[in-house]
């Protein structure tokens, strides 16, 4: 509704809302060694965060997501001044975060709600007292308070357990307490750290269809870090990834997912990658006319059109068989990857043997994005 | 030889109880400051100041080797000052492990004087009981404060909580059945340590124990007082441990 009200004719509106919402620029961050029996000066400075810049838009879901050591961690805490850049700067709706002094920091967390992956709930405190802490902290008087904790329960659905301690409470529910938590000042941020990573599939579902709920009704940018393609494909907008403190790339997640241009992404891809089962043996070259030749299609970026019209793949014959593969929509793209074994023979004549212009203009005439020709099965011995 | 009277058994458990509990009240709540401190001046602490922590931490490691540091370096003339002087009766005693404790109740004569205004009495043993435990209970409750998971405190400066709140809404409560438990310990030691504060005519069960009991050859008494002591430790552990449950929400079975 904002969003309608501004390009009513406020303009000043619309650049405020259009600003990134978060901005790094050249954050740096280096520990000094850890060499502590060596001596201090002996310890060569570990590098967590190397010269990151980058953008994260208003209300969007933001991933990053990098190998364990990546320095995720280190980043997503710059944001709330968790930690501190060695050098370069963290921008919050165009606040450097770094110059802030205590009460401004302070007020600055309050508008950054912040989940873990290991929820960091009090013990000693029920649901009710570890949602209620925040507020209490901020001076709320307990007829506000109890009003607020109680709605954000509901949201969460957890009504019920309000006097509950953490320790009676499943994974899941623990991470609903810690959603809620974080949301009770009404943040225009929340930070994700590996929120799902402790949670079972099916939990981390829940939380994660969750989080998207959020996003959608109460604005609210998220940037989450996690180690776990799945969770990047579920519920972010964008992605950044991260390895050795570097930033390997950046974009739409059905980008990355229908073309990562890094090493670090392929390999982050690859558990969710469909590859051919292992026991199928290739061989470089067609041994005779009937040996099987083994093609992967891609579509990178389905358009706006959902899904692949079948009648395509009329291109390769009748006697093709598709060996695996499939076809995912990803916030309205269609994108994918299929193998098929195609008899050599049955290719156009104009085709075999299969060299790159051949490869091309097959590729045309499936309307893919990429083919690529990963061997050969040999002819069944008769 | 005459067993000494049932009012006298009642004087001498009260005093036993005052100077123990004063004393546990006085060091629990100054060994708790500083732990405070030294939990959060400690480096990556919330307060972190690297020099202070370890000038503290300094002084509370000598604050607790004193008695061991006198022993060793003039076991021998303190003891015959000691027994010469004060102490008189004690030349018979088994000293044993009491001698450091014993120590520093003397070394310490003057600042009780300065305190109470006598180096007699009840009142007088409390200065150098409450001195003796404050380093120790100290590093107890300063064990307990370094368990509270780190991302709690993360997650409370993450929410916007300012410093002493952390302090107060956070770590205190988290490490409550651990400090607990650790009160528990430092109580009964106390309780044990008081019985040697007869040197100072301070009375007490241990005071019964050894003028009846040793002096006079009655072992009943000597018996009747372990008797006694036992049953006072015994509830004193029982009673910390429900209190610490009571505490504990960390296990799922509540």
């Amino acid at each position: 509704m904002k969003v309608e009200q501004a390009a009513a004719g406020e303009p000043h509106a619309i650049d405020a809302l259009q600003r990134p919402h978060i901005v790094f620029e050249g954050v740096r961050k280096h520990y000094p060694g850890t060499g502590r029996g060596a001596g201090r000066s002996a310890g060569e400075p570990v590098h967590a965060l190397q010269a990151l810049s980058f953008e994260v838009a208003r209300a969007e879901v933001f991933g990053i997501i990098g190998r364990s050591g990546a320095g995720k961690s280190t980043l997503l805490r710059t944001i709330n001044a968790l930690e501190r850049p060695s050098s370069g700067r963290v921008l919050v709706d165009g606040t450097d975060v770094a110059t802030l002094d205590e009460d401004a920091l302070v007020a600055l967390r309050r508008r950054i709600g912040m989940i873990f992956q290991h929820f960091n709930l009090l013990s000693s405190r029920t649901v009710y007292e570890n949602v209620a802490l925040p507020l209490q902290a901020a001076g709320w008087r307990p007829a506000l308070v109890r009003a607020r904790v109680d709605e954000l329960l509901a949201l969460v659905g957890l009504a019920d357990k309000s006097g509950a301690y953490p320790a009676q409470l499943s994974g899941g529910q623990k991470q609903r307490v810690g959603i809620a938590r974080a949301l009770v000042h009404e943040p225009e941020i929340l930070l994700c750290d590996e929120a799902t990573s402790a949670l079972d599939p099916e939990t981390t579902q829940s939380i994660l269809e969750l989080l998207r709920e959020i996003n959608r009704k109460l604005r609210l940018t998220i940037v989450l870090i996690t180690h776990d393609m799945a969770v990047i494909r579920e519920v972010c907008d964008r992605v950044l990834v991260l390895d050795q403190g570097r930033l390997q790339e950046i974009g739409e997640v059905w980008q990355l997912f229908a073309a990562p241009r890094s090493e670090a992404a392929r390999a982050l891809l690859r558990p969710l990658r469909q590859a051919l089962a292992a026991d199928l043996e290739l061989v470089a070259a067609a041994d005779g006319p009937e040996a099987v030749a083994v093609l992967a299609i891609g579509w990178a970026d389905g358009g706006s059109q959902q899904g692949l019209p079948l009648a395509q793949l009329q291109v390769l014959g009748p006697r093709a068989r598709l060996l695996q593969g499939g076809l995912d929509c990803m916030r309205g793209r269609s994108q994918g990857r299929l193998l098929v074994g195609v008899p050599v023979q049955d290719l156009p004549s104009s085709l075999s043997p299969l060299s790159p212009d051949a490869l091309t203009s097959l590729q045309q005439a499936l309307g893919a994005d990429s083919l690529q020709l990963l061997g050969h099965v040999p002819a069944p011995a008769r | 030889m005459s067993l000494p009277p049932l009012d006298k058994y009642l004087q001498a458990f009260l005093e036993t109880l005052l100077m123990a509990g004063a004393s546990s009240l006085i060091a629990i709540v100054a060994g708790l400051a500083l732990a405070i401190v030294l939990h959060t001046t400690a480096p990556g602490g919330l307060y972190a100041r690297p020099r202070l922590y370890r000038g503290l931490s300094a002084a509370v490691n000598i604050g607790r080797a004193i008695p061991f540091i006198i022993l060793l370096v003039a076991l021998l003339p303190v003891t015959r000052a000691i027994v010469g002087t004060t102490l008189g009766t004690w030349a018979a005693v088994n000293i044993g492990r009491a001698i450091p404790f014993i120590i520093l109740l003397v070394a310490l004569l003057p600042v009780t004087r300065a305190i109470v205004g006598t180096t007699l009495g009840t009142w007088a043993a409390v200065v150098p009981l409450s001195a003796n435990l404050i380093p120790f209970f100290a590093r107890i409750a300063q064990v307990s404060l370094g368990e509270v998971d780190g991302g709690l405190v993360e997650a409370a400066r993450a929410m916007g909580l300012r410093r002493p709140q952390i302090v107060r809404q956070v770590l205190l409560p988290e490490a409550l059945p651990g400090l607990i438990g650790g009160m528990t310990v430092s109580v009964i030691a106390m309780v044990n340590a008081s019985a040697m504060a007869g040197a100072v005519g301070a009375g007490g069960l241990g005071d019964l124990a050894i003028r009846y009991g040793y002096e006079r050859y009655e072992t009943r008494v000597m018996f009747e007082v372990i008797v006694i002591l036992v049953a006072l430790v015994s509830v004193l552990q029982f009673g910390g441990e429900w209190l610490a449950r009571r505490a504990d929400h960390r296990r799922s079975i509540s």
